[in-house]
């Protein structure tokens, strides 16, 4: 087994005197799909940004694959990393985001292959390849270059998982990857997380889509109030919690069949 | 009834067209200084680090609440006691004009990289882009599209603003201009032409801009 994919130790977040993460400790297995529900506000979001490094101010420890995120020991104290050691660590984590993200001035091969020339250091032809396979995947080859604001929301999102897959990450953090989207278009894009969840992708999804967590997701965890409420597998969790809080939450949340 | 006599400015044609072209020269030179210092300013003002933010603002604020005219002669009168190094007129009013527009240059890139949306940043460096490549591939050149017409407006300003060169002896066009009426005593006529003249140096920049601004509409 060896290592778990993420490990989050005793997390803290802090944003001026509102505490939003209040310990969170959390493992994520190679292969997991781990789904994260919650109330708005409850801190779902900054665990991800904070796994992504997007929030560098946290206490606490995260380690992906066993190495610390963000941080090394030395003299038996932790200390910020930064640079080439930080991003080594860093990128292999990719993510997906509520408003998709996209550089709007790059069209969609554009944006998979920005990072892959830039980051990764490949030749223009070689990075297109790869792009180029991707686009297929996610079923958008023939929107190869069109500009975002040409794409729909579920066009976009998809082209986002794209782009993220293409840095071969070993774990993709999905942000309420759905919420801004239509409701017609959210199929097509739990579908491409589904096939993603098939191929073994270690997956963190925080997300509304409770039939997507209940089908998809290998454990559920609640959160509330920046602690983890509780965790299990999704027909634990979903179908008969053991907490009030849960219990609360999922009577407030429409259940969809995905 | 005053007898208007254009002749005179035409035998003194050359005197225009060297006059424009020192003019255009400074003002050449005073935008891309001035783009290259207001980039740097701007970026230090958008710094977290206070060592940088701060002396941006400041050089922010002074800059723009002193008239160029007195940092031209400042500049050419001061400058040289202070450092020891004395400029030419001309270099000291591309260097006036270039640190005083740089202000202005600094607080439109300054708006425009605070309209893009945070999250393109976010997803820059989730693959682990650095913040240099993050401004140079993604977020710089959404910031020059959009601050186009306020940058090409700027230029526009930079054409009016070189006549103040005069008052240290730069034969720019007003300059030039000045000289001759000692010689001729037609004041009206060359004053006006100059007008003419600078009407059009600056009328197809200002027309530019304007164009600039309705392309970006309908693609954006």
């Amino acid at each position: 087994m060896g290592e778990p994919m993420v490990r989050v130790q005793g997390l803290y977040k802090r944003f001026g005197s509102l505490e939003v993460l209040r310990g969170i400790d959390l493992e994520v297995g190679r292969g997991e799909v781990l789904c994260i529900i919650g109330p708005s506000g409850s801190g779902k979001s900054t665990l991800l940004r904070c796994i992504a490094y997007l929030e560098e101010d946290f206490e606490g420890r995260i380690y992906l694959e066993g190495e610390l995120l963000g941080r090394a020991v030395r003299d038996g104290r932790l200390h910020r990393v930064k640079g080439a050691v930080l991003r080594r660590v860093q990128t292999k984590v990719g993510m997906v985001f509520q408003h998709f993200n996209l550089w709007p001035h790059k069209t969609a091969l554009g944006n998979i292959i920005e990072a892959l020339i830039l980051v990764k250091k490949l030749s223009r032809t070689e990075a297109e390849g790869i792009a180029d396979e991707l686009l297929v995947k996610v079923g958008l080859s023939d929107k190869r270059n069109e500009y975002p604001s040409r794409l729909s929301g579920g066009q976009q999102q998809r082209v986002a998982i794209a782009r993220a897959l293409a840095m071969h990450p070993q774990i993709i953090l999905f942000d309420e990857v759905t919420s801004a989207l239509d409701p017609e278009l959210v199929k097509e894009v739990l579908q491409v997380m589904k096939q993603l969840a098939e191929e073994g992708m270690t997956m963190l999804v925080v997300s509304h889509e409770m039939g997507f967590a209940s089908k998809v997701a290998d454990r559920v965890v609640f959160v509330d109030g920046g602690v983890i409420v509780e965790e299990g597998p999704p027909e634990k969790v979903l179908k008969s919690p053991g907490e009030r809080r849960t219990r609360e939450f999922l009577s407030l949340v429409v259940h969809e069949e995905f | 009834m005053y007898e208007w006599s254009f002749d005179v400015v035409w035998d003194y044609r050359i005197v225009y067209l060297k006059g424009a072209l020192i003019t255009v020269g400074l003002s050449l030179y005073s935008v891309v200084f001035s783009m290259g210092l207001g980039l740097l300013v701007a970026i230090s003002r958008q710094s977290k680090y206070r060592l940088l933010s701060f002396p941006a603002s400041c050089y922010v604020e002074v800059l723009r609440d002193t008239p160029l005219l007195v940092q031209i002669v400042w500049i050419f009168y001061c400058f040289p006691i202070l450092v020891g190094l004395k400029l030419t007129a001309f270099w000291s009013c591309v260097l006036a004009i270039s640190i005083h527009m740089s202000a202005y240059v600094a607080e439109i890139l300054r708006a425009g990289i605070a309209s893009i949306d945070k999250g393109q940043m976010d997803a820059a460096k989730v693959v682990g882009m650095t913040y240099v490549q993050v401004m140079r591939r993604i977020i710089l050149p959404q910031v020059f599209r959009r601050m186009l017409p306020p940058l090409v407006n700027n230029f526009a300003d930079i054409l009016k603003l070189t006549s103040l060169a005069s008052v240290i002896g730069v034969y720019e066009l007003l300059h030039s201009v000045d000289n001759v009426i000692m010689q001729t005593f037609r004041p009206l006529e060359m004053y006006t032409v100059l007008g003419i003249v600078y009407f059009f140096l600056i009328f197809p920049v200002a027309f530019g801009a304007r164009r600039a601004e309705v392309y970006l509409a309908r693609r954006i």
